[in-house]
Protein backbone atom coordinates (compact mmCIF):
# COMPACT_ATOMS: atom_id res chain seq x y z
CA UNK A 1 0.00 0.00 0.00
CA UNK A 2 1.27 3.58 -0.85
CA UNK A 3 2.09 5.76 1.83
CA UNK A 4 3.42 9.48 1.60
CA UNK A 5 6.67 9.31 3.24
CA UNK A 6 6.61 13.05 4.33
CA UNK A 7 3.84 12.40 7.29
CA UNK A 8 6.39 9.77 8.60
CA UNK A 9 9.34 12.08 9.12
CA UNK A 10 10.54 12.70 12.61
CA UNK A 11 12.65 15.58 13.73
CA UNK A 12 15.24 12.78 14.39
CA UNK A 13 15.30 11.96 10.73
CA UNK A 14 15.58 15.70 9.71
CA UNK A 15 18.60 16.19 12.30
CA UNK A 16 20.42 13.23 10.43
CA UNK A 17 19.81 14.46 7.44
CA UNK A 18 21.54 17.48 8.14
CA UNK A 19 24.12 15.65 9.48
CA UNK A 20 24.49 13.74 6.06
CA UNK A 21 24.51 16.95 4.37
CA UNK A 22 27.14 18.05 6.54
CA UNK A 23 29.53 15.19 6.44
CA UNK A 24 28.92 15.64 2.49
CA UNK A 25 29.68 18.97 2.25
CA UNK A 26 33.27 18.59 4.63
CA UNK A 27 34.20 15.59 1.68
CA UNK A 28 33.89 17.79 -0.78
CA UNK A 29 34.52 21.35 0.36
CA UNK A 30 37.02 20.38 3.01
CA UNK A 31 38.01 17.43 1.42
CA UNK A 32 37.88 15.39 4.97
CA UNK A 33 37.98 12.18 4.18
CA UNK A 34 36.09 12.76 1.13
CA UNK A 35 35.96 8.52 0.05
CA UNK A 36 34.03 7.68 3.44
CA UNK A 37 32.51 11.31 4.46
CA UNK A 38 30.82 11.44 1.35
CA UNK A 39 29.86 7.65 1.13
CA UNK A 40 28.45 7.80 4.92
CA UNK A 41 26.79 11.09 4.29
CA UNK A 42 24.66 9.93 1.25
CA UNK A 43 24.03 6.40 3.41
CA UNK A 44 22.88 8.50 6.31
CA UNK A 45 20.48 10.57 4.25
CA UNK A 46 18.89 7.57 2.72
CA UNK A 47 18.45 5.94 5.82
CA UNK A 48 16.75 8.64 6.93
CA UNK A 49 13.69 9.00 4.60
CA UNK A 50 10.88 7.94 5.93
CA UNK A 51 9.67 4.36 5.95
CA UNK A 52 13.12 3.35 4.47
CA UNK A 53 12.87 0.41 7.62
CA UNK A 54 10.03 -1.01 5.07
CA UNK A 55 12.78 -0.74 1.86
CA UNK A 56 16.22 -0.25 1.87
CA UNK A 57 16.90 -1.07 5.48
CA UNK A 58 14.47 -3.74 5.37
CA UNK A 59 15.54 -6.72 8.15
CA UNK A 60 14.19 -9.78 6.10
CA UNK A 61 17.95 -9.41 4.40
CA UNK A 62 18.72 -10.76 0.94
CA UNK A 63 14.88 -12.38 0.51
CA UNK A 64 13.47 -9.01 0.89
CA UNK A 65 13.15 -6.76 -2.52
CA UNK A 66 16.05 -3.52 -2.63
CA UNK A 67 16.91 -3.66 0.77
CA UNK A 68 20.48 -3.38 -0.16
CA UNK A 69 21.73 -0.97 3.04
CA UNK A 70 20.71 -4.52 5.18
CA UNK A 71 22.37 -7.24 3.42
CA UNK A 72 25.32 -4.83 2.90
CA UNK A 73 25.58 -4.28 6.29
CA UNK A 74 24.56 -7.75 7.94
CA UNK A 75 26.77 -9.29 5.39
CA UNK A 76 29.65 -7.22 5.33
CA UNK A 77 29.76 -5.15 8.20
CA UNK A 78 28.48 -7.22 10.97
CA UNK A 79 31.05 -9.79 10.75
CA UNK A 80 34.18 -7.71 10.20
CA UNK A 81 34.63 -8.62 6.31
CA UNK A 82 34.90 -5.43 5.02
CA UNK A 83 37.99 -3.75 7.23
CA UNK A 84 39.53 -6.80 6.64
CA UNK A 85 39.28 -6.19 2.93
CA UNK A 86 40.21 -2.70 3.92
CA UNK A 87 43.32 -4.16 5.36
CA UNK A 88 44.66 -5.62 3.04
CA UNK A 89 44.04 -2.96 0.77
CA UNK A 90 46.65 -0.83 3.25
CA UNK A 91 49.16 -3.71 2.95
CA UNK A 92 49.56 -3.30 -0.83
CA UNK A 93 49.97 0.59 0.21
CA UNK A 94 52.15 0.61 3.00
CA UNK A 95 55.83 0.22 2.72
CA UNK A 96 57.56 -0.50 5.78
CA UNK A 97 60.88 0.60 4.78
CA UNK A 98 60.83 2.84 7.31
CA UNK A 99 60.28 0.58 10.48
CA UNK A 100 63.03 -1.92 8.79
CA UNK A 101 65.85 0.90 8.91
CA UNK A 102 64.72 1.66 12.52
CA UNK A 103 62.81 -1.24 14.22
CA UNK A 104 63.50 0.36 17.55
CA UNK A 105 60.17 2.41 16.05
CA UNK A 106 57.90 -0.95 16.98
CA UNK A 107 57.84 0.57 20.44
CA UNK A 108 56.88 4.51 19.52
CA UNK A 109 54.14 2.85 17.64
CA UNK A 110 53.55 0.83 21.00
CA UNK A 111 53.54 3.70 23.20
CA UNK A 112 50.67 5.09 21.13
CA UNK A 113 48.73 2.29 21.74
CA UNK A 114 48.55 4.14 25.26
CA UNK A 115 45.37 5.87 23.83
CA UNK A 116 43.26 2.84 22.96
CA UNK A 117 43.78 2.30 27.23
CA UNK A 118 43.39 5.29 28.57
CA UNK A 119 39.97 6.59 26.56
CA UNK A 120 39.02 2.15 28.36
CA UNK A 121 39.73 3.27 31.76
CA UNK A 122 37.37 6.32 31.06
CA UNK A 123 34.69 4.98 29.48
CA UNK A 124 34.28 2.19 31.30
CA UNK A 125 33.03 5.10 34.23
CA UNK A 126 29.91 4.97 31.71
CA UNK A 127 29.97 2.07 29.79
CA UNK A 128 29.71 -1.75 29.81
CA UNK A 129 33.89 -2.85 29.80
CA UNK A 130 33.53 -4.38 25.92
CA UNK A 131 32.16 -1.43 25.14
CA UNK A 132 34.46 0.97 27.23
CA UNK A 133 37.48 -1.42 24.70
CA UNK A 134 35.66 -0.56 21.58
CA UNK A 135 35.54 2.77 22.27
CA UNK A 136 38.92 2.92 23.82
CA UNK A 137 40.05 1.41 20.09
CA UNK A 138 39.48 4.85 18.56
CA UNK A 139 42.50 6.06 20.03
CA UNK A 140 43.97 4.04 17.66
CA UNK A 141 43.34 6.30 15.07
CA UNK A 142 42.79 3.37 13.04
CA UNK A 143 39.17 2.76 11.67
CA UNK A 144 39.14 -0.39 9.98
CA UNK A 145 40.38 -1.59 13.21
CA UNK A 146 38.11 0.31 15.10
CA UNK A 147 35.18 -0.94 13.04
CA UNK A 148 36.07 -4.30 13.29
CA UNK A 149 37.08 -4.71 17.12
CA UNK A 150 33.72 -3.14 17.84
CA UNK A 151 31.64 -5.69 15.29
CA UNK A 152 29.20 -7.53 16.04
CA UNK A 153 31.52 -10.98 15.83
CA UNK A 154 34.18 -9.15 17.89
CA UNK A 155 33.17 -7.10 20.97
CA UNK A 156 29.61 -7.13 19.57
CA UNK A 157 28.58 -3.59 20.46
CA UNK A 158 25.11 -2.23 19.64
CA UNK A 159 24.42 -1.23 16.64
CA UNK A 160 23.70 2.83 17.21
CA UNK A 161 27.71 2.71 19.28
CA UNK A 162 28.96 0.96 15.85
CA UNK A 163 27.87 3.87 14.11
CA UNK A 164 29.08 6.69 16.32
CA UNK A 165 32.62 4.93 16.92
CA UNK A 166 33.32 3.96 13.44
CA UNK A 167 32.31 7.95 12.59
CA UNK A 168 34.44 9.06 15.49
CA UNK A 169 37.34 6.96 14.41
CA UNK A 170 37.27 8.61 10.87
CA UNK A 171 36.35 11.81 11.76
CA UNK A 172 39.35 12.12 14.23
CA UNK A 173 41.69 10.43 11.43
CA UNK A 174 40.75 13.67 9.88
CA UNK A 175 41.22 15.90 12.34
CA UNK A 176 44.82 14.67 13.16
CA UNK A 177 46.78 17.59 11.74
CA UNK A 178 44.24 20.06 14.66
CA UNK A 179 44.50 18.01 17.29
CA UNK A 180 48.52 16.64 17.75
CA UNK A 181 50.01 19.78 16.90
CA UNK A 182 49.29 21.53 20.51
CA UNK A 183 50.09 18.26 22.11
CA UNK A 184 53.22 17.93 20.46
CA UNK A 185 54.31 21.41 20.90
CA UNK A 186 53.26 21.39 24.97
CA UNK A 187 55.23 18.06 25.62
CA UNK A 188 58.59 19.33 23.71
CA UNK A 189 60.97 21.89 23.54
CA UNK A 190 61.70 24.19 20.22
CA UNK A 191 65.38 22.89 20.62
CA UNK A 192 64.23 19.29 20.50
CA UNK A 193 61.67 19.90 17.93
CA UNK A 194 64.90 21.25 15.75
CA UNK A 195 66.45 17.97 15.78
CA UNK A 196 67.28 16.90 12.56
CA UNK A 197 67.88 13.40 11.67
CA UNK A 198 70.51 11.85 9.21
CA UNK A 199 69.50 9.67 6.11
CA UNK A 200 68.06 6.10 6.96
CA UNK A 201 69.57 2.94 5.50
CA UNK A 202 68.58 1.29 2.12
CA UNK A 203 66.35 -1.77 2.81
CA UNK A 204 67.05 -4.82 1.27
CA UNK A 205 64.38 -6.60 -1.13
CA UNK A 206 65.00 -9.65 0.83
CA UNK A 207 64.30 -7.72 4.07
CA UNK A 208 60.85 -6.29 2.71
CA UNK A 209 59.67 -10.08 1.21
CA UNK A 210 60.96 -11.71 4.83
CA UNK A 211 58.84 -9.03 6.85
CA UNK A 212 55.44 -9.63 6.34
CA UNK A 213 55.66 -13.72 6.76
CA UNK A 214 58.01 -13.10 9.75
CA UNK A 215 55.20 -10.47 11.48
CA UNK A 216 52.14 -12.90 10.76
CA UNK A 217 53.74 -15.73 12.05
CA UNK A 218 54.94 -14.13 15.12
CA UNK A 219 51.69 -12.35 15.65
CA UNK A 220 49.30 -15.33 15.18
CA UNK A 221 51.65 -17.12 17.39
CA UNK A 222 50.87 -14.84 20.14
CA UNK A 223 47.61 -13.22 19.83
CA UNK A 224 45.75 -15.44 17.59
CA UNK A 225 42.79 -12.44 18.02
CA UNK A 226 44.83 -10.42 15.79
CA UNK A 227 45.39 -12.35 13.20
CA UNK A 228 42.65 -11.47 10.87
CA UNK A 229 43.77 -7.92 11.20
CA UNK A 230 47.56 -8.55 10.56
CA UNK A 231 47.17 -11.19 8.18
CA UNK A 232 45.82 -9.27 5.75
CA UNK A 233 47.61 -6.37 6.22
CA UNK A 234 50.82 -8.64 5.39
CA UNK A 235 48.83 -10.55 2.71
CA UNK A 236 48.32 -7.12 1.14
CA UNK A 237 52.29 -6.09 2.09
CA UNK A 238 53.60 -9.21 0.45
CA UNK A 239 51.64 -8.70 -2.58
CA UNK A 240 53.33 -5.45 -2.52
CA UNK A 241 56.69 -6.33 -2.29
CA UNK A 242 57.07 -9.45 -3.72
CA UNK A 243 57.67 -8.42 -7.22
CA UNK A 244 55.64 -10.74 -8.95
CA UNK A 245 52.33 -9.85 -7.62
CA UNK A 246 51.82 -6.69 -8.86
CA UNK A 247 48.80 -7.92 -10.55
CA UNK A 248 46.89 -8.42 -7.32
CA UNK A 249 48.81 -5.42 -5.36
CA UNK A 250 46.93 -3.10 -8.02
CA UNK A 251 43.63 -5.10 -7.24
CA UNK A 252 43.96 -5.12 -3.68
CA UNK A 253 45.57 -1.32 -3.51
CA UNK A 254 42.76 0.09 -5.51
CA UNK A 255 39.44 -2.51 -7.33
CA UNK A 256 38.93 -4.03 -3.85
CA UNK A 257 39.38 -1.01 -1.86
CA UNK A 258 37.21 0.77 -3.54
CA UNK A 259 34.67 -1.37 -3.49
CA UNK A 260 34.90 -1.95 0.20
CA UNK A 261 35.24 1.57 1.01
CA UNK A 262 31.75 1.86 -0.82
CA UNK A 263 30.46 -0.72 1.32
CA UNK A 264 31.45 0.21 4.65
CA UNK A 265 30.11 3.75 3.47
CA UNK A 266 26.67 1.77 2.76
CA UNK A 267 26.87 0.07 5.80
CA UNK A 268 28.02 2.36 8.39
CA UNK A 269 25.21 4.85 6.97
CA UNK A 270 22.28 2.31 7.10
CA UNK A 271 22.66 2.08 10.89
CA UNK A 272 22.80 6.07 11.39
CA UNK A 273 18.96 6.34 12.00
CA UNK A 274 17.91 9.50 13.92
CA UNK A 275 15.85 7.58 16.48
CA UNK A 276 18.54 5.01 17.53
CA UNK A 277 21.72 7.23 16.83
CA UNK A 278 21.04 10.71 18.49
CA UNK A 279 21.38 10.03 22.00
CA UNK A 280 23.79 11.33 25.09
CA UNK A 281 25.92 8.09 24.33
CA UNK A 282 26.61 9.05 20.89
CA UNK A 283 28.15 12.72 22.25
CA UNK A 284 30.20 10.81 25.02
CA UNK A 285 31.73 8.35 22.59
CA UNK A 286 33.07 11.77 20.46
CA UNK A 287 34.31 13.31 23.46
CA UNK A 288 36.19 10.16 24.24
CA UNK A 289 37.41 9.43 21.19
CA UNK A 290 39.46 13.18 21.27
CA UNK A 291 40.62 11.96 24.73
CA UNK A 292 41.77 8.75 23.09
CA UNK A 293 43.67 10.17 20.31
CA UNK A 294 45.39 12.64 22.77
CA UNK A 295 46.86 10.13 25.05
CA UNK A 296 47.84 8.17 21.98
CA UNK A 297 49.76 11.16 20.63
CA UNK A 298 50.94 12.46 24.05
CA UNK A 299 51.74 8.46 24.49
CA UNK A 300 54.34 8.07 21.60
CA UNK A 301 56.48 11.69 22.28
CA UNK A 302 57.02 10.55 25.78
CA UNK A 303 58.74 7.59 24.75
CA UNK A 304 60.24 9.61 21.68
CA UNK A 305 61.62 12.03 24.49
CA UNK A 306 63.04 9.22 26.52
CA UNK A 307 65.13 7.38 22.72
CA UNK A 308 66.02 11.28 22.42
CA UNK A 309 67.92 10.99 25.69
CA UNK A 310 68.80 8.36 24.88
CA UNK A 311 70.54 8.63 21.54
CA UNK A 312 71.70 12.31 23.30
CA UNK A 313 69.66 14.20 20.98
CA UNK A 314 69.79 12.63 17.63
CA UNK A 315 66.34 11.56 17.42
CA UNK A 316 63.29 13.82 17.22
CA UNK A 317 61.12 13.11 20.59
CA UNK A 318 58.36 14.23 17.32
CA UNK A 319 58.63 11.13 15.81
CA UNK A 320 56.62 9.56 18.61
CA UNK A 321 53.71 11.11 17.99
CA UNK A 322 53.19 9.05 14.59
CA UNK A 323 52.44 6.04 16.40
CA UNK A 324 49.19 6.65 16.51
CA UNK A 325 48.41 4.84 13.06
CA UNK A 326 47.30 7.34 11.50
CA UNK A 327 48.85 7.22 8.31
CA UNK A 328 50.30 9.28 6.46
CA UNK A 329 48.34 12.20 8.27
CA UNK A 330 50.56 11.71 11.62
CA UNK A 331 53.93 11.46 10.02
CA UNK A 332 53.19 14.99 8.01
CA UNK A 333 52.57 16.44 10.79
CA UNK A 334 55.74 15.66 12.34
CA UNK A 335 57.18 16.79 8.83
CA UNK A 336 55.30 19.82 9.40
CA UNK A 337 56.54 20.75 12.84
CA UNK A 338 59.95 20.21 12.15
CA UNK A 339 60.15 22.31 9.18
CA UNK A 340 58.47 25.09 11.03
CA UNK A 341 60.92 24.83 13.45
CA UNK A 342 64.23 24.18 10.90
CA UNK A 343 63.33 24.52 7.08
CA UNK A 344 65.98 22.26 6.25
CA UNK A 345 64.70 19.36 8.58
CA UNK A 346 62.96 16.37 6.90
CA UNK A 347 61.28 14.05 9.43
CA UNK A 348 58.72 12.60 6.97
CA UNK A 349 60.37 8.95 6.59
CA UNK A 350 61.60 9.02 10.06
CA UNK A 351 57.97 9.63 10.98
CA UNK A 352 56.56 6.76 8.98
CA UNK A 353 58.60 3.76 10.96
CA UNK A 354 56.48 4.31 14.05
CA UNK A 355 53.43 5.42 11.85
CA UNK A 356 53.27 2.10 10.18
CA UNK A 357 54.56 0.01 13.59
CA UNK A 358 51.39 1.93 15.19
CA UNK A 359 48.86 0.49 12.46
CA UNK A 360 50.63 -2.87 13.33
CA UNK A 361 50.40 -1.61 17.30
CA UNK A 362 46.55 -1.05 17.01
CA UNK A 363 45.62 -3.90 15.25
CA UNK A 364 47.47 -6.02 18.33
CA UNK A 365 45.91 -4.25 20.73
CA UNK A 366 42.36 -4.72 19.29
CA UNK A 367 43.53 -8.46 19.05
CA UNK A 368 43.81 -8.41 22.54
CA UNK A 369 40.92 -7.07 24.01
CA UNK A 370 38.87 -9.07 21.35
CA UNK A 371 40.36 -11.77 23.35
CA UNK A 372 40.40 -10.79 26.93
CA UNK A 373 36.08 -9.05 26.73
CA UNK A 374 34.94 -10.88 23.02
CA UNK B 1 37.37 -9.17 34.74
CA UNK B 2 38.55 -6.74 35.82
CA UNK B 3 39.05 -3.01 34.65
CA UNK B 4 42.83 -2.92 35.98
CA UNK B 5 43.71 -6.41 34.80
CA UNK B 6 42.40 -5.46 31.21
CA UNK B 7 44.84 -2.31 30.81
CA UNK B 8 47.47 -4.43 32.27
CA UNK B 9 47.35 -7.61 30.21
CA UNK B 10 46.62 -5.37 27.04
CA UNK B 11 49.07 -2.84 27.36
CA UNK B 12 51.95 -5.18 28.76
CA UNK B 13 50.70 -7.47 25.73
CA UNK B 14 50.80 -4.86 23.18
CA UNK B 15 54.32 -4.10 24.58
CA UNK B 16 55.57 -7.51 24.83
CA UNK B 17 54.36 -8.52 20.53
CA UNK B 18 55.85 -5.26 19.33
CA UNK B 19 59.46 -5.89 21.11
CA UNK B 20 59.34 -9.20 20.56
CA UNK B 21 59.32 -7.77 16.47
CA UNK B 22 61.54 -5.67 17.05
CA UNK B 23 64.23 -8.01 17.86
CA UNK B 24 63.05 -10.12 15.62
CA UNK B 25 63.05 -7.68 12.59
CA UNK B 26 67.17 -6.67 13.79
CA UNK B 27 67.82 -10.22 13.78
CA UNK B 28 66.43 -10.71 10.10
CA UNK B 29 68.31 -8.21 9.11
CA UNK B 30 71.46 -9.28 10.59
CA UNK B 31 70.68 -12.64 8.94
CA UNK B 32 70.04 -11.31 5.86
CA UNK B 33 72.80 -8.80 5.53
CA UNK B 34 75.33 -11.41 6.79
CA UNK B 35 74.06 -14.42 4.28
CA UNK B 36 72.00 -13.26 2.02
CA UNK B 37 73.06 -9.49 0.80
CA UNK B 38 75.95 -10.34 -1.63
CA UNK B 39 73.49 -13.06 -3.40
CA UNK B 40 70.58 -9.71 -3.29
CA UNK B 41 73.62 -7.25 -4.76
CA UNK B 42 74.30 -9.77 -7.43
CA UNK B 43 70.84 -10.26 -8.45
CA UNK B 44 70.65 -6.37 -8.60
CA UNK B 45 73.39 -6.27 -10.69
CA UNK B 46 72.10 -9.04 -12.84
CA UNK B 47 68.42 -7.03 -13.08
CA UNK B 48 70.89 -3.85 -14.06
CA UNK B 49 72.52 -5.78 -16.36
CA UNK B 50 68.95 -7.03 -18.04
CA UNK B 51 67.72 -3.68 -17.69
CA UNK B 52 70.80 -1.95 -19.80
CA UNK B 53 70.30 -4.73 -22.55
CA UNK B 54 66.65 -4.41 -22.46
CA UNK B 55 66.86 -0.34 -23.51
CA UNK B 56 69.45 -1.16 -25.78
CA UNK B 57 66.69 -3.85 -28.16
CA UNK B 58 64.16 -1.42 -27.26
CA UNK B 59 66.20 1.63 -28.61
CA UNK B 60 67.44 -0.31 -31.75
CA UNK B 61 63.81 -1.38 -32.03
CA UNK B 62 62.40 2.10 -31.75
CA UNK B 63 65.28 3.49 -34.46
CA UNK B 64 64.35 0.43 -36.87
CA UNK B 65 60.48 1.70 -37.08
CA UNK B 66 61.43 5.08 -37.67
Amino acid sequence: MWEIGILELSWQNLVMIGVGLLFIYLAISKNMEPLLLGPIGFAAILANMPLQQEYLLNPGGLEELGAIMDVVYTYTIANGLIPLFIFLGIGTMTDFSPLLARPKAFLLGAAAQIGIFVALGVSAIFFELHEAAAIGIIGGADGPTAIYAASRGALGVDEWMFGAITVAAYSYMALVPIIQPPIIKFLTTKEQRKVRMGKMREVSRLEKIAFPIMVTIIVGLIIPTALPLVGMLMLGNLFRVSGVMDRLSDTGGNALMDIATILLGLGVGSIMIGEEFLRPGTLGIFGLGVLAFAAATAGGTVLGLLYYKVSKGKINPMIGAAGVSAVPMASRVVQDLGQKEDAGSHLLMHAMGPNVAGVIGSATAAGILIGLLG
Amino acid sequence: MYLYEVILIGLGVVFLTLGILTIATEIQQRIINRYFLEEEVDTAEEELEREKVAAIVAAIHSGGER
